[in-house]
């Protein structure tokens, strides 16, 4: 953390309490409150859109749901504000876990549609339901608590509490995991992060800080009516996100009083208002594509900071990947009859595997044989027609991919999902996710067990990229490798599960001759560290050294199996690669 | 109610509802191809509107009137391609948000050019200002009955275009992965620049049908844009067939509601799209090439 | 993208956005009046502000083109609020602390109005309401020393009377449609009060929700009871004459003054309009008003297009200017004397030579309001 830093909040707090003075009129005062709460609602927004990588265009309506919620009970119950604040966050929060509870499976625009959706409901019930909410005629003599000075002071105060929880969330270990799934939900979950409860989580924390804004509106004016929730304002926030700088810290705050400055200025202009802010989306869009503060890191040369500072330890492999609890007898994986078709293809036909712990077990076939389809199938990425999948002689039926992946099933890509937003470092650090325990709110205050539990890991995580050999490449953006580091980048990734079997999708796939020695030497101390591996390969050289069996699939089922040296002499598996390797063996 | 007013609404909302789904089958174009499309498709239709309005008033004839606008709408349609898609690249959500600064551009061009009311557009045939046909008891506006049409032949031609023809195929290829389409010999940009002329288009054919029943300003757009979104989204926005009955279905929900309460009936609407979505997240059709 | 042209953008941003410069600056002795009218929104929402404006913008014209105050012409500083509370909030007190005019006239909507009524009370500046109908908008500070909030606009209560008045005594088949906005729900409220109190219940009873497309399940709901008069109170009149057509169905429509809008005639035409009966206050009929629509036409040309709401803007301005002539521009005496203005030349039909008083700060009464009708392409009064 820079020295400079608790001085610059300093600064910015006593900036804060000049202002007023600086810009006397009453006036001025209600614009500064105003920007004060729209940023409370647009960090929130940045943490959804940014870091989770959802999209909401009804933002408007937990907005609502907060200014209600303390308009209400202040005006009706006679609640002191104090409880009222908190209990506006909480209402909307409470709004934005039900609606990403059954809305979390809907994607891009179809998320979207339902946040359209739920902006207008909202909206519509606060116009027409009127007993509640007095509609557009609006609810009246709301508390102005401590003049307009005073009130904003209250304002900015939140705002900067709730940007530093919101900067502590996003540059911690938390906030990396929700970029990770940003960036490749399917890698996410095949390190155990349970995708479906964090993009949910991320729903609710953003809801709670566009409620807290929305109460903040409420005791602003000492009224409101349902005419302030249209989609209009829904879009505004997403605006002013975008023109700070989505996914940036500070673009929120940047982007709002930028638009705050715009509609003051262009106030007198009442034709040519809208025109101006058209085409100022436009430019800024088209010509500064990360937004005002994005354009400003970038250009500012700077590197996505990891607030990680790695300490330089060096541990025992064995003690990092925890040498697994093998007090199991007989394989640690079997599949029993595996079938998946597609329409008219069939993928994979009644497979029957054995792995045995501690082994390495290689799985070929000619392109098309089922392999992925296989290991898609042990994952639980997709389902099984026919069949079981037992791990450590229970079935795995009805487990999702993240739970698979927490009983010490690992695996890698064959096309790379490596996580685009973050470093080599962090990458390895969210393969950790399952042996993390410190909670969101631990994170968010920067609690000593999430500092502790992330540079145990960060140590750890640096071991492992030792291991494998890129060690240095470690503050690099995962997506500046060369091709065979991002495949180990994405190995160590794997290993950070501490698995009891990994699945390798074609490890050394455009490797060149050097980094295949490397893998074989890697996957050789792996297996004495006692981790089972599974692997799909084409290089027939590589699998013969490395396999302690082999098995082999053609259009779907499994024509033989054995040592090495059995399946090289099988005359069916010749056959199904149509003799090239026998020309291959006789080079030998 | 009797039965003839309930076949009068059912009527009124199938009307609605082509509407609802012209805009989404001009969304659906460009979204197939390029997982893009143009939130001021609605604006686009409003200038279409306007356009045809000026020209109607001024004696032009209705064939030559709908080739002009259709002509300038598709010059605009590339320029929002050129502009406000490809400079802001798919993968982020930045294009909604472009295309509707587009937009919002459109809409004060109107106002600077047509005032904020209302206008009236009268019929396309006949001076009328409302041609009504009646069948039975049930009447019908004329230009509901061209846009019904027109939707449907619209489903059709989409299902020719992607099924039959070669550039069908190419738009398809696109859509499924670009890069192999580009080394297939696909022109990507140029298939870019045509669904993005098409959509326009569309936007201009729909504007001079819906101009004469509909409430003509400048900010009308907005309202069909989401409308029209909702029920692409509700149909399911990779089938031809999916978003016109989900236009359809949205028109008819929309007039139903409003006759079982029409205090809350607008709410109806959406809660059944939510619900939709929550039990089938891509829609109520799936993409008939999905893989 | 290239961090350079980034910069240069980000620099042509801030230039633009300076350039567009701050409102106009505040210059002591000159007199400045504010006005604030939504311009931009709902189409016919916006065709009342624009309509008050123009009457406001006129008589300020004309009377700088007499001289001014004291040889000096009066400022306009005008802002759209968009329809929307929070902006009317904002520029509103941005009228008052920071421009510092010394009166302001508007705005449209009521629920506006109430919401920054007590701004102007609170700085002691005089508003001029309008076109707000909301009945309260002048009671709500009735019992204070000093009322800074008058108005030259129709007022919901006396046209509702009207219409009431007249409806129930020519039939008992009445129906009621209403918006569910603010507006529509309020006048819901009047209307089912009056219509008690007159021993006329209504048959039917339909509402419409705002940016409906389409009111024919309302309209046949109507229909089958045979109602002979609609009372409609939603906004969108052009839609439900049209689809009057469509079901073929003809009762009398008897609405607010929001039907006598021109922009309505030139879209359903006069022929849909025979049916449709009005609240009105301008009388076109009559020679002066007749002579200052001339004057509005020539001034505006097709932009101008409601007269009665113009009207009512132009004798507001009319009489905010009278104040300041006869007690300056301090806006404490200014409210003062509103309050005394006597020999009125208004050009709307019902305003009186002495619209104001201490407890009375409607420019018309019940009795100065009537109802009105399409006729010839102007909107004149309906003969009883």
């Amino acid at each position: 953390m820079s020295p400079l830093r608790p001085l610059v909040w300093i600064a910015v707090v006593v900036v804060l309490y000049v202002l007023p003075s600086a810009l006397p009129t009453q006036y001025f005062t209600l614009l500064l409150q105003t920007a004060a709460y729209d940023t409370i609602v647009v960090v929130g927004l940045n943490l959804l859109v940014g870091f989770s990588g959802q999209i909401s265009l009804g933002h408007a309506g937990f907005f609502a749901i907060g200014a209600y919620t303390t308009s209400l009970l202040t005006t009706s119950y006679g609640l002191s504000l104090w409880l009222t604040l908190p209990a506006a966050g909480a209402f909307a929060g409470a709004a934005g876990f039900l609606l990403a509870l059954p809305a979390i499976r809907t994607k891009g625009l179809y998320l979207a549609m339902i946040t359209v959706g739920f902006g207008f409901v909202v909206e519509i019930l606060a116009q027409r339901w009127v007993d509640l909410t007095g509609g557009t005629m609006g609810i009246y003599a709301i508390p102005q608590p401590f003049g307009p000075v005073g009130y904003f002071y209250l304002v900015a105060g939140v705002a900067v509490a709730l940007q530093l929880a919101m900067n502590h969330l996003t540059g911690s270990l938390w906030g990396k995991t929700l970029l990770a799934l940003k960036g490749s939900e399917e890698a996410a979950q095949s390190v155990g992060i349970r995708v479906v409860r964090w993009k949910v989580v991320a729903f609710g924390v953003s809801a709670v800080y566009a409620g807290i804004g929305g109460a903040f509106f409420g005791h602003q004016n000492g009224y409101i009516n349902s005419d302030s929730f249209t989609f209009g304002a829904s879009l505004y926030y997403l605006v002013a996100l975008v023109i700070g700088g989505v996914g940036s810290n500070y673009g929120p705050v940047v982007g709002t009083v930028f638009l705050a400055f715009i509609t003051h200025f262009s106030a007198g202009l009442y034709e040519q208002r809208f025109f101006l802010l058209g085409g100022f989306l436009l430019f800024t869009l088209v010509f500064l594509p990360d937004g005002i503060v994005g354009t400003l890191e970038k250009w500012l040369k700077r590197r996505r900071e990891t607030r990680l500072a790695p300490p330089e330890v060096e541990v025992d492999l064995a003690r990092v990947l925890a040498a697994p609890a093998n007090g199991h007898e007989g394989a640690l994986l079997e599949t029993v009859e595996l079938t998946k078709h597609y329409a008219g293809v069939t993928a994979v036909e009644r497979v029957a595997l054995t792995i045995e712990p501690g082994t390495i077990h290689a799985l070929i076939g000619p392109n098309g044989a089922g392999k992925t389809t296989f290991i898609n199938l042990i994952t639980g990425r997709i389902p099984a027609d026919r069949g079981r999948v037992f791990y450590r002689g229970r079935h795995l039926d009805g487990l999702a991919t993240p739970d698979r992946a927490r009983l010490g099933i690992a695996r890698t890509f064959q096309n790379l999902q490596l996580f685009p937003d973050l470093t080599v470092l962090e990458n390895v650090l969210v393969g950790f996710h399952r042996h993390g325990e410190a909670t969101l709110l631990e994170y968010a205050l920067g609690l000593p067990r999430a500092r502790r539990e992330t540079a145990r890991h960060t140590g750890q995580a640096l071991a492992l990229l030792s291991f494998l050999g890129i060690s240095e490449l470690a503050g690099l953006r995962a997506t500046e490798l060369a091709y065979g580091h991002q495949k180990l980048c994405e190995l160590a990734r794997a290993l950070a599960v501490k698995p009891d079997i990994i699945l390798l999708d074609e490890p050394v796939a455009g490797a060149n001759r050097t980094e295949v020695d490397r893998i074989v030497q890697i996957l050789g101390r792996l297996r004495a560290a006692g981790i089972t591996i599974l692997l799909v390969e084409h290089n027939m050289d590589f699998v013969m050294r490395i396999s302690d069996r082999v098995s082999v699939l053609n259009f779907g089922e499994k024509i033989a199996e054995g040592t090495p040296e059995e399946v090289r002499a099988n005359p069916q598996v010749i056959e199904a690669y149509l003799g090239r390797w026998g020309a291959a063996d006789a080079r030998r | 109610m009797s039965p003839e007013s309930l076949v009068q609404i059912l009527v009124g909302g199938v009307a609605v509802g082509s509407i609802y789904a012209l805009i989404a089958q001009g969304f659906y174009i460009t979204h197939r191809t390029t997982l893009t499309l143009n939130f001021g498709q609605g604006d686009f239709l409003m200038l279409g509107a306007f356009l045809g309005l000026t020209l109607v008033k001024a004696g032009v004839p209705i064939l030559f009137t709908a080739l002009i606008v259709v002509a300038v709408l598709a010059a605009l349609g590339v320029l929002l391609e050129r502009v406000a898609i490809r400079p802001v690249g798919y993968l982020t959500l930045s294009w909604v948000l472009t295309t509707m600064g587009f937009g919002v551009i459109i809409q004060n061009v109107a106002t600077a050019f047509w005032g904020k009311s209302s206008q009236s557009f009268p019929s396309l045939v006949g001076g009328k200002v409302v041609d009504v046909i009646r069948v039975g008891g049930v009447g019908i506006v004329v230009e509901e009955l061209f846009i019904i049409i027109a939707s449907i032949l619209i489903m059709g031609g989409y299902l020719f275009l992607l099924n039959r023809t070669l550039t069908g195929k190419a738009l398809a290829a696109v859509a499924f992965s670009r890069d192999t389409a580009a080394l297939l010999g696909v022109d990507v940009r140029r298939m870019a620049i045509l669904v993005y002329a098409i959509a326009a288009i569309l936007a201009a054919v729909s504007g001079i049908l819906v101009g004469p029943i509909t409430s003509l300003h400048p900010f009308m757009g907005v309202k069909f844009a989401i409308k029209g979104f909702a029920a692409g989204i509700m149909g399911g926005f990779m089938s031809p067939v999916g978003i016109w009955v989900g236009g359809i279905l949205l028109g008819i929900i929309e007039l139903f509601s409003n006759l079982i309460s029409s205090q809350f009936g607008d709410l109806y609407p959406f809660l059944i799209i939510i619900l939709v979505l929550i039990f089938r997240p891509s829609g109520l059709f799936r993409d008939p090439t999905s893989r | 993208m290239n961090s350079r042209m980034s910069a240069i953008g980000v620099v042509v941003f801030l230039f633009l956005a300076l350039a567009l410069g701050p409102g106009p600056a505040a210059q002591a002795q000159e007199v400045k009046i504010g006005i604030v009218q939504p311009l931009s929104g709902i189409p016919v929402i916006v065709d009342f502000g624009e309509s008050y404006l123009q009457g406001n913008k006129l008589a300020v014209k004309e009377y700088n083109a007499r001289g001014g105050y004291k040889g000096k012409p009066v400022q306009l500083v005008i802002y759209d609020d968009e329809g929307n509370p929070k902006r009317a909030v904002e520029v509103f007190t941005r009228l008052l602390t920071q421009d510092k005019v010394n009166v302001v006239i508007g705005t449209t909507n009521s629920g506006n109005v109430l919401a920054v009524m007590h701004l102007n009370q609170q700085y002691k500046i005089p508003l001029m309401a309008g076109p707000s109908i909301a009945t309260p908008i002048t009671k709500k500070f009735a019992d204070q020393p000093k009322n800074y909030v008058f108005r030259c606009s129709m007022v919901e209560e006396f046209q509702v009377n009207a219409l009431l008045d007249w409806a129930t005594k020519k039939t008992k088949s009445i129906g009621l449609l209403h918006s569910t906005t603010g507006y529509g729900l309020f006048a819901k409220g009047e209307i089912l009060k009056g219509l008690e109190a007159r021993k006329v219940p209504p048959v039917v009873v339909e509402s419409s929700n705002p940016g409906i497309t389409d009111f024919t399940p309302q309209l046949l709901k109507f229909k089958e009871k045979n109602i002979e008069i609609i009372l409609t109170f939603a906004e969108e009149w052009d839609i439900q004459f049209k689809n009057l057509v469509k079901i073929g169905y003809n009762p009398i429509m008897a609405g607010n003054w929001g039907m006598s809008s021109g922009k309505l005639r030139d879209i359903v035409g006069d022929d849909l309009l025979k049916n449709a009966v009005m609240g009105q206050a301008l009388d076109l009929n009559e020679p002066k008003a007749r002579a200052w629509d001339e004057k509005m036409r020539k001034e505006y040309g097709k932009e101008y297009r409601w007269p009665v709401i113009a009207s009512f803007g132009y004798d507001a301005a009319n009489l905010v200017l009278k104040a300041i002539d006869m007690a300056g521009p301090n806006p404490d005496e200014i409210r003062d004397a509103l309050e005394r203005i006597d020999n009125f030349d208004a050009v709307t039909t019902g305003v009186p030579k002495k619209p104001y008083a201490k407890d009375d700060h409607e420019c018309v009464d019940q009795k100065d309001v009537f109802l009105g009708i399409w006729e010839k392409g102007k909107v004149v009064r309906l003969k009883q």
